[in-house]
């Protein structure tokens, strides 16, 4: 785990253009329009450049982009190619509104496309600068393209995300929803299927029939099951379960499984 | 008594306030939020311990306030607003204690304060009349005359004026308590002026008419149901012909209900005849239940009221249902068949639930429906469940209404399910409502699945 390099984003101000230099931040909102920024992904990401990322906290393949709106047919079938990671920002008054995150080959751009090549740990600086204090949007559409970047692991970041009762309620949900794929990675239980048998399936269905019980009821469960579940698909269902609970104690789990308390 | 005393009667009868008043009351709890009043204005104080004590409903103690700020500080520029609320605590008083003297004064006050002060914030025609109507009904023949003079100003045609309609509508009310003949013309007056601005008093009309007997009630209530170019007015006309109870009536629900092209009207009928809750209407309601030439919506409605006023039985739905394709309608018919509570119906209901010919809708219906009004017990639950196997929709229905029942059986079920139906979807379902269900057995049983 390379924690290290995010400690000075967590400590204080990060980013800030040492004189006559500028910040990745400052570059890409320098003009209007769309830029696209290319930077070394995680080892054994790969995609498609353009729909689909692979090989991410575990086998399965994430939509992303124009696939999302297009439903284009057959992604799942294209070859999932190692490559860069991808972030295309679109900025509008000189703000960031939009992200879209890719691996893999890019696309020829059009001119009006500028495009800016860095160093994975300074898109590890910027994009984490976008999840802490970006707008609601811009800090969830940040988190994929931060974990993408071969840089330091973004779950303590993200706890810390997790743990701000005033940030927006779905900022701090995806962030959970990030740690709780990442603690699967971690525990080495990202690609338990619960479809392999009826009982697994039984088993991820009785979790999610767990959340449905009362909070007073639940939440200690779901604890104890992702601390302890011996079967893999119902651990990580019950973490995920727990990150989505609501409830101020999965946070501490998490960060506990995690290994950073 | 005479005409135009009833009609003050009538008139005091409404006590409603009226537009002006409500938003004149509205204001009385912040008695102090005048502005722009100089400093040094004794009057002015005097006014606002006034207002505060007429927000605390002390009208004698505001109104000697008020006559205060009149009497020793006429150079006040509150005194047209003091006026004006010294009438409005005295024309309480006066209703209140039913005393003509505080009435009189109350109108020489609210008088002083039109002639001297008429442009003052606190003007109004409406206090006024409530004033007038007030004395009228303690028997000042004056004031009963000034009232009925108002209300024959209906039968002539005048602009459009939300006020003057407030004042209408009052002496409208007024002729209620006539029961004159002079009460029908005018009241047909009113209906025939037919601008858009005056619906509301078009409507008290229609009421005020299907208040009183006679044959030329139904006939007015027709000219408007079919006549008038508000809806909201000719469906109050529908609504009122029900309550006529005359054959007549249903005759003309009949036409409106078949021959109209209004949907919203139809339905109106359609609600009308089932009040009647006669033979007759019901029959009508029955052809209309069965026309498949009349909206699927009005059928819909026809079959909910034959139902709801038990116009219809078992044996009538049970052919309609055969003979309908309609998906509304069927739906009518499944709940009008559930609120007939029998042992019939019960039973209908449960060979409808099995029977493998109906469509996968209409059996999910007749079980979602059983399973609401508590009608088929947990046995006739089992057998439909287990004879559905195949169809998991209706399968997933009947777990759904095991998990709305209060029974343990219920819950019994929903676990054997959960554990070792050979449908592993069915688990799965099953395994979701036992989470919703308020029984210390359940999260054990959940653990136990997931640590097996």
């Amino acid at each position: 785990m390379r924690y290290t390099g995010l400690v000075s984003l967590l400590l204080g101000p990060i980013g800030l253009a040492t004189a006559g230099a500028q910040t990745v931040g400052q570059r890409v909102t320098a003009s209007d329009g769309v830029v696209q920024v290319i930077y070394p992904s995680r080892p054994g990401a790969c995609g498609d450049g353009s729909s689909y990322i692979g090989n991410v906290l575990g086998r399965d393949r994430m939509r992303t982009g124009d696939a999302v709106m297009s439903g284009q047919v057959g992604w799942t079938n294209r070859p999932c190619v190692r490559g860069p990671a991808r972030v295309v920002a679109t900025v509008l008054d000189g703000e960031i509104t939009r992200l879209h995150a890719y691996v893999g080959p890019a696309p020829t751009s059009d001119a009006a496309t500028r495009t800016l090549t860095i160093g994975a740990a300074e898109a590890s600086v910027w994009l984490g600068e976008l999840v802490m204090r970006g707008s609601q949007r811009t800090a969830t559409q940040a988190m994929l393209p931060l974990l993408l970047a071969d840089a330091s692991e973004p779950w303590p970041l993200l706890i810390k995300v997790a743990r701000e009762t005033n940030r927006a309620r779905e900022v701090r949900q995806s962030a959970l929803m990030w740690l709780s794929n990442g603690i699967a990675e971690h525990l080495g239980i990202s690609d338990a299927s619960d479809a392999d048998t009826d009982d697994d399936q039984m088993r991820a269905q009785a979790v999610y029939a767990l959340t449905q019980r009362p909070k007073s009821e639940s939440v200690p469960a779901l604890i104890d099951l992702a601390r302890t579940a011996t079967h893999p698909a119902a651990r990580k269902a019950a973490i995920y379960w727990l990150g989505q609970s609501g409830d101020a104690r999965a946070v501490d789990v998490y960060a506990e499984l995690l290994g950073l308390r | 008594m005479n005409k135009a005393l009833a009609v003050v009667c009538g008139l005091a009868m409404i006590a409603g306030t009226t537009q002006a008043q409500r938003s004149r009351g509205a204001a009385t709890p912040n008695a102090f939020a005048r502005t722009s009043t100089a400093v040094e204005d004794p009057g002015d104080s005097l006014y606002r311990l006034g207002r505060q004590a007429v927000t605390d409903n002390d009208y004698r103690r505001a109104s000697g306030l008020f006559k205060q700020v009149v009497d020793k500080y006429p150079s006040s520029q509150s005194v047209g607003e003091a006026l004006y609320w010294n009438a409005w605590a005295l024309y309480h008083l006066g209703v209140d204690r039913r005393r003509k003297p505080d009435l009189d004064e109350a109108l020489a006050s609210i008088e002083r304060q039109r002639k001297a002060y008429p442009k003052a914030a606190a003007a109004d025609d409406d206090l006024l009349t409530r004033i007038r109507s007030a004395q009228a009904r303690l028997g000042d023949p004056l004031a009963a005359g000034d009232i009925a003079d108002q209300a024959r100003k209906l039968e002539q045609p005048g602009r459009c004026s939300g006020a003057d309609d407030e004042i209408r509508m009052a002496a409208l009310q007024g002729l209620m308590s006539m029961n004159s003949d002079d009460a029908m013309p005018i009241l047909k007056q009113v209906l025939s002026q037919r601008d858009p601005c005056r619906v509301q008093l078009r409507k008290t009309a229609v009421y005020l008419i299907a208040t009183r007997k006679g044959d030329d009630v139904v006939t007015s209530l027709l000219d408007v149901a079919r006549n008038d170019p508000s809806v909201e007015v000719q469906s109050d006309a529908i609504y009122y012909l029900s309550t006529t109870h005359s054959d007549r009536a249903t005759t003309a629900l009949d036409s409106i209900l078949f021959s109209g092209h209004d949907t919203e009207l139809r339905n109106k009928a359609v609600y009308a005849l089932s009040q009647l809750k006669t033979e007759r209407a019901g029959q009508v309601l029955r052809r209309a239940a069965q026309d498949d030439k009349l909206p699927d919506e009005v059928r819909g409605q026809a079959t909910y009221w034959l139902g709801e006023s038990r116009l219809a039985d078992l044996d009538f739905f049970r052919a309609l249902y055969k003979s309908t394709k309609s998906d509304n309608v069927h739906g009518q018919i499944i709940q009008a068949i559930v609120r007939l509570r029998t042992p019939e119906a019960t039973r209908w209901l449960i060979d409808m639930a099995k029977d493998k010919n109906l469509d996968a809708e209409s059996r999910k219906n007749a079980i979602y429906w059983a399973g609401q009004q508590q009608v088929v017990d947990m046995t006739e639950l089992n057998s439909i469940y287990d004879q559905a196997r195949g169809d998991d929709d209706v399968q997933k229905q009947v777990l759904y209404v095991y998990s709305t029942r209060k029974e343990t059986a219920a819950v019994d079920k929903l676990m054997a399910i959960a554990k070792s139906d050979q449908n592993i979807e069915m688990r799965k379902q099953a395994l979701y409502w036992l989470g919703t269900k308020n029984d210390p057995r359940v999260k054990q049983f959940i653990l136990d699945l997931i640590i097996r």
